[in-house]
């Protein structure tokens, strides 16, 4: 095993010179912070979504009332809206968050990393289409329903909006694909036996 | 720390960690950020894992093996992440407050850093001083591979004259 030990000088250039000692408190305390502030994010990205809920619904229905055809756009709108908060619950939010599973061994860490990396793709997935189905619907049926101008910069909008969701998710999932390639080489690495050096 | 809401021992006993530990973390750190700020956001990201995990620590690992298990498996995770890291060139300093680098040192580094994520892993244990069965535990990898890649590795190290780079 004595062989096992890396040589001196490696050793002493890897650990460098050792400068004074950490402030643990203060990293304590930062740490302390961080953590806080991740759970903080969560619950602001919760109520986001709540006050977009209960400041958008009333809007939509205000707006229906100008013009009588815009209340199937708008009932469109809602469903999209709904259907988009039900998917981020259901499959997003109920289920674990980014895995805390450092301490489990690499393989296993690794694993639950390609679960959450799939688990949110197909988040992404699933709201995406119903949303901009529903959005593009709206904007269809706004663009068709009269020369109303309101409707008509309303269509212009959901239309945009559903342009708009299919980008950004491609984005995010390319992103997220791109993540999930590097963890599974890491874990391919991890799983490959090398030949052994002549 | 607000002791309303934390727990005392819990948060005692992490400092005494960072007290511990925090040097090994920021050695880690280097290989896998070129940058300062890369390297605090990876630090304090491997610290609340840690603070995360520490309620469920009962011990059956040893403390060392523990650790250094979470800080690799959050700096492989923080790394294949597709954020933008800060493309600078390794500076080789480990903390803030350390001396000036050394230019071989930061020879070393720039080997490890370009070792495959695995390799750079079994590398920096091996180092740290950590003994076979410590990286076994923490990488999952059998004694056998764990050597069979070392020896590479160490190959890698001399053929790049590690030891031997002038000092400025």
């Amino acid at each position: 095993m004595e062989e096992f030990r890396p040589p001196d000088e490696l050793c002493d250039l890897w650990l460098g010179s050792q400068g004074p000692p950490e402030d643990a408190a203060a990293i304590t305390q930062q740490v302390l912070m961080a953590a806080k502030r991740y759970g903080a994010n969560l619950r602001r990205f919760d109520d986001m979504w709540i006050a977009v809920t209960i400041v958008l619904l009333p809007i939509l229905f205000v707006a229906g009332g100008l013009d009588p055809a815009a209340y199937l756009a708008d009932a469109f709108m809602i469903a999209a809206l709904l259907f988009y908060l039900a998917v981020y619950w259901i499959l997003y939010r109920k289920a674990p968050s980014e895995p805390d599973s450092a301490d489990s061994p690499m393989r296993e860490h690794l694993a639950y990393w390609l679960d959450y990396l799939r688990r949110r793709a197909r988040f992404h997935r699933v709201s995406v289409w119903g949303s901009v189905f529903a959005l593009g619907a709206a904007g269809s049926w706004l663009r068709t329903a009269g020369s109303n101008p309101v409707n008509l910069w309303m269509a212009g909008l959901f239309l945009l909006s559903a342009v708009f969701g299919l980008l950004a998710t491609r984005y995010e999932l390319r992103k997220m694909e791109v993540r999930r390639a590097n963890v599974q080489r890491i874990l391919d690495d991890l799983g490959s036996e090398p030949e052994p050096s002549v | 720390v607000d002791p309303r809401c934390e727990d005392g021992s819990r948060t005692e006993r992490f400092r005494e960690l960072i007290a511990i530990y925090a040097a090994a973390v920021r050695r880690l750190c280097v290989v896998y950020a070129s940058n300062p700020a890369d390297r605090e956001d990876l630090f304090q990201e491997v610290f609340l894992a840690v603070w995360k995990a520490l309620p469920a620590f009962r011990g059956e690992a040893s403390e060392r093996t523990w650790l250094y298990r979470i800080a690799h498996n959050v700096a492989l995770t923080w790394k294949a992440r597709d954020r933008r890291h800060r493309g600078e060139p390794l500076d080789g300093s480990c903390s803030p407050a350390c001396d000036p680098p050394d230019p071989r040192r930061i020879a070393l580094i720039e080997i490890i850093a370009l070792l495959p994520p695995v390799d750079r892993q079994l590398v920096t244990l091996w180092l740290e001083g950590l003994t076979m069965a410590e990286i076994e535990q923490i990488t999952g990898m059998r004694a056998g591979t764990v050597a069979v890649r070392l020896t590479r590795i160490r190959r890698q190290l001399s053929e790049a004259n590690y030891g031997r780079i002038p000092t400025a």
